[in-house]
């Protein structure tokens, strides 16, 4: 019985890359293998990221190879919870297939163990997002490197794995519990978010500060570490070339897997059933103006996404960010300016010969576009309607209406923190008139042609079979092409005039041409959505 | 009111409606009765404008549902069999929602959500978000939804199920005088005993083909309509 759930588990978290959701039929081969390969080139994508972490932690290497393990032992961890607890929740208590497969003679702890499988998989790639980074700073830095510790930080990929779903379940299960007890969880989702990202950040910005603190209390970190991360001194001896600890930390990891899943089997058929409080409120009538069907729509799609944590925090995390970067560029203006003299006085030559005012413009330009392209709002616009889809075909509402509306919520919720951005920006680089002119009219168009190329990407690769929201809008080639190809689109832009064109273009004329390249590629996507956009739609 | 002509629809080779013509009056209540996979809610979902079809021509008013379909679906309500409404709205921001897709006035539909709600017992509720519906209150809420602008046709896909047995009664009642007023409502429906005593009409399907249709009495004469079923379904297996 638990390899049949296991089997279905296994089929729903590859379904993305070997089914075509809109037909409903099985991918080729070729098909598989390219979603595969671009998914793998996303993960590697994502992994060179933590190069960096693993880079920093290098420096304590030269004297302590256990510590350095420890500690690349303990953002691994991080990084699994972090991965995974956010999706832990509702994958386990919330999964719609719940009901049905607690109807059958299945005992609540088999099915919660093939629910779990999936979570360990998930913690299994984040947590090697850590280690696998970590390990090639090691054998490429010229440490000699015992083979005892290629094999155990290999193997610890495996059991931090199953240290991390252990806690993200305990945290689902507080969730669980949290969410039963107050009324407002949505708010409470965001707020937790928005909490535990802010200290994410905190840390990562501050990582070097704190490194460098510790290797001045190097002895004090020592011993904090083995007295209060005990499974992680033993990891890290472990992988240092001490076999028993090693397996001292293996057995851990296992243990608290093993009790989790006991505890939790205890539970979960109490919790997986429960109706959640909702505090009725008696209807008192009002009087409701009429609103165009423009409005009404924009109204629909404000609702729906003030309505889904999951929708604001994975799509929308930009607006949030540049909002803070305009404040913070504002507070520290004065170390901004010193930097930009500092680059002005040592890549003077570099640069071509065009005033360096005019290079910060396209550089405000560009780092406007780049925070625009942080929001991918229209690209699960429609999947997320997957369940009404018949009620946007029923309504006597032209399609292209109903794209607007999508549209129009990314370009509100993208362009105005950015204009504030723009703001900023002119005051912090006293940008002139024209220069604000250029950057204002680049972004919005490239947020415009942004809204268009998710929605486009939403019509040509709909993931429309989900069970829970999260899905619609973390999975599917949709939402990973939408978010990764304007990022590379922007690298693409940056790359083509810092190499080519710096010195033989104006940047001001660079503008111009992107502009212009940015309008002709909306409006080609518009005529798209006008044309096979609506048929698509029709046929969904 | 509605005509579908030669009306084909197929699902790769299979053809789950084939040939479909049936003409439906201002003033009737059309029953379509079928097995399931007959090709009820295909139909009733080509004739809402939601789904495309291969063959045929289906017309509102004398407008084509794939030619002229805002003409269409302005005069038109559709109810489906499951009613997956936006779960994120409360009620009544729902209802507001559709009269203004509608352009409902202020007005008229303050008077309408008023008296629909009553009828249904839902107005306590509407402030509530529809996520924590019944599914019984969803389907309410969906009729509601569909009477708001008062619609000359109404497509309906089993709007019994799921309501309660005072809520059936008053649905019926309204039914009947919608068509009184002018109106017409095309429905489909397991339950032949609702169908037998509500329709002026009744269309019989099986394997999406039609294989009677005509008043109630030409139809089924002096037998039952669930008689008369059971036989002509019998003929086909056969035939």
């Amino acid at each position: 019985m638990l390899k049949a759930l296991l089997k279905k588990e296994f089929m729903a978290l590859t379904a993305g890359i070997t089914t075509d959701r809109r037909k409903g039929t099985r991918r080729s081969k070729g098909g598989i293998i390219g979603l595969a390969i671009l998914f793998a080139f996303c993960y590697i994508s994502l992994g060179t990221a933590f190069l960096g972490f693993s880079t920093a932690f290098s420096v304590i290497l030269p004297d302590r190879l256990w510590l350095y393990m420890s500690m690349v032992g303990l953002m691994a961890l991080a990084i699994s919870i972090l991965g995974s607890v956010f999706m832990t929740y509702s994958m386990l208590y919330k999964a719609k297939d719940n009901e049905l497969l607690l109807a059958l003679p299945i005992r609540p702890g088999t099915l919660l163990i093939s629910k779990i499988s999936s979570l360990y998989i998930m913690s299994v790639l984040f947590s090697a997002l850590a280690i696998i980074p970590a390990m090639i700073i090691l054998w490429t830095s010229g440490y000699p490197v015992p083979a005892a510790t290629s094999v155990f930080g290999i193997l610890s990929i495996f059991f931090i794995a199953l240290m991390g779903t252990a806690l993200a379940c305990i945290l689902g299960w507080l969730v669980a519990l949290v969410v039963g007890l107050f009324p407002k969880k949505n708010a409470l989702t965001v707020i937790a978010t928005l909490v535990f990202l802010g200290a994410y950040y905190l840390f990562y910005f501050r990582v070097n500060t704190i490194l460098n603190n510790m290797l001045a209390n190097i002895d004090v970190i020592e011993g904090s570490v083995s007295a209060y991360i005990y499974p992680f001194y033993k990891m890290g001896v472990g992988c240092a070339g001490d076999v028993v600890s090693f397996l001292i930390f293996a057995v851990i990891c296992v243990a608290l897997f093993a009790v989790v899943c006991f505890v939790l089997s205890r539970t979960f058929f109490k919790i997986a059933t429960r109706t959640e409080k909702v505090k009725s409120v008696e209807y008192k009538e009002k009087r409701t103006e009429a609103q165009s069907v423009p409005r009404a729509l924009l109204r629909k799609e404000f609702k729906h996404y003030l309505g889904s944590p999951a929708y604001m925090l994975n799509s929308s995390m930009g607006t949030l960010f540049i909002v803070v970067a305009a404040v913070a560029m504002i507070i520290k203006r004065a170390d901004i300016l010193m930097f930009l003299e500092m680059l002005k006085q040592q890549l003077g030559s570099v640069l071509g010969k065009f005033p360096i005012q005019s290079y910060v413009t396209l550089l405000v330009g560009t780092v406007l576009c780049f925070f625009s392209a942080t929001n991918d709002i229209s690209a699960p616009g429609i999947a997320l309607d997957a369940k009404t889809l018949w009620l946007s075909k029923s309504l006597p509402v032209d399609t292209m209406q109903i794209f607007g509306a999508k549209r129009n919520l990314h370009l509100i919720l993208t362009l105005v923190p950015c204009l504030i951005f723009l703001a900023a920006s002119a005051w912090v680089f006293k940008l002139d008139i024209m220069g604000i002119v250029y950057c204002a009219v680049l972004v919005i168009l490239f947020t415009y042609f942004c809204a268009n190329l998710g929605l486009m990407l939403g019509l040509r690769f709909p993931n429309l079979n989900w069970t829970n929201e999260t899905m619609a809008v973390k999975q599917g080639a949709a939402v990973v092409l939408a978010l990764f190809g304007s990022w590379v689109l922007i690298l693409a832009i940056a790359a083509l005039y810092i190499f080519v064109l710096r010195k033989t273009m104006a940047p001001e004329t660079y503008m111009r041409i992107l502009i212009a390249v940015f309008l002709v590629a909306s409006l080609g996507i518009n005529a798209w959505l006008m044309n096979a956009g609506k048929k698509r739609f029709a046929e969904l | 009111m509605l005509k579908i002509e030669h009306f084909t629809k197929k699902y790769g080779d299979t053809k789950a409606v084939d040939d479909l013509c049936l003409h439906i009056q201002p003033g009737e209540i059309y029953g379509f009765i079928g097995h399931n996979g007959a090709g009820k809610t295909t139909t009733l979902k080509a004739v809402s404008g939601i789904m495309n079809f291969d063959e045929g021509e289906i017309t509102i008013n004398g407008h084509s549902v794939v030619s002229e379909p805002l003409e269409c679906k302005k005069v038109t309500a559709y109810i489906p069999d499951n009613p997956d409404l936006y779960e994120f709205m409360t009620g009544i921001q729902y209802l507001n929602f559709i009269a203004d897709i509608f352009g409902v006035s202020a007005d008229a539909r303050a008077e309408r959500i008023r008296e629909y709600s009553q009828l249904f017992d839902l107005e306590r509720s509407l402030a509530n978000p529809i996520s924590s519906y019944s599914h019984g209150m969803k389907q309410k809420l969906a009729v509601i939804s569909a009477l708001i602008h008062d619609p000359k046709l109404i497509l309906m896909d089993e709007p019994f199920v799921g309501l309660d047995p005072v809520a059936s009664h008053n649905l019926k009642q309204i039914m009947r005088k919608i068509c009184d007023n002018g109106g017409a409502i095309f429905f489909s429906t397991h339950v032949l005993e609702v169908a037998e005593k509500l329709c002026d009409k009744v269309a019989i399907i099986k394997g999406g083909k039609l294989i009677k249709s005509g008043t109630m009495d030409e139809v089924k004469g002096d037998e039952s309509l669930e008689e008369v079923f059971l036989e002509l379904a019998e003929e086909a297996d056969n035939a």
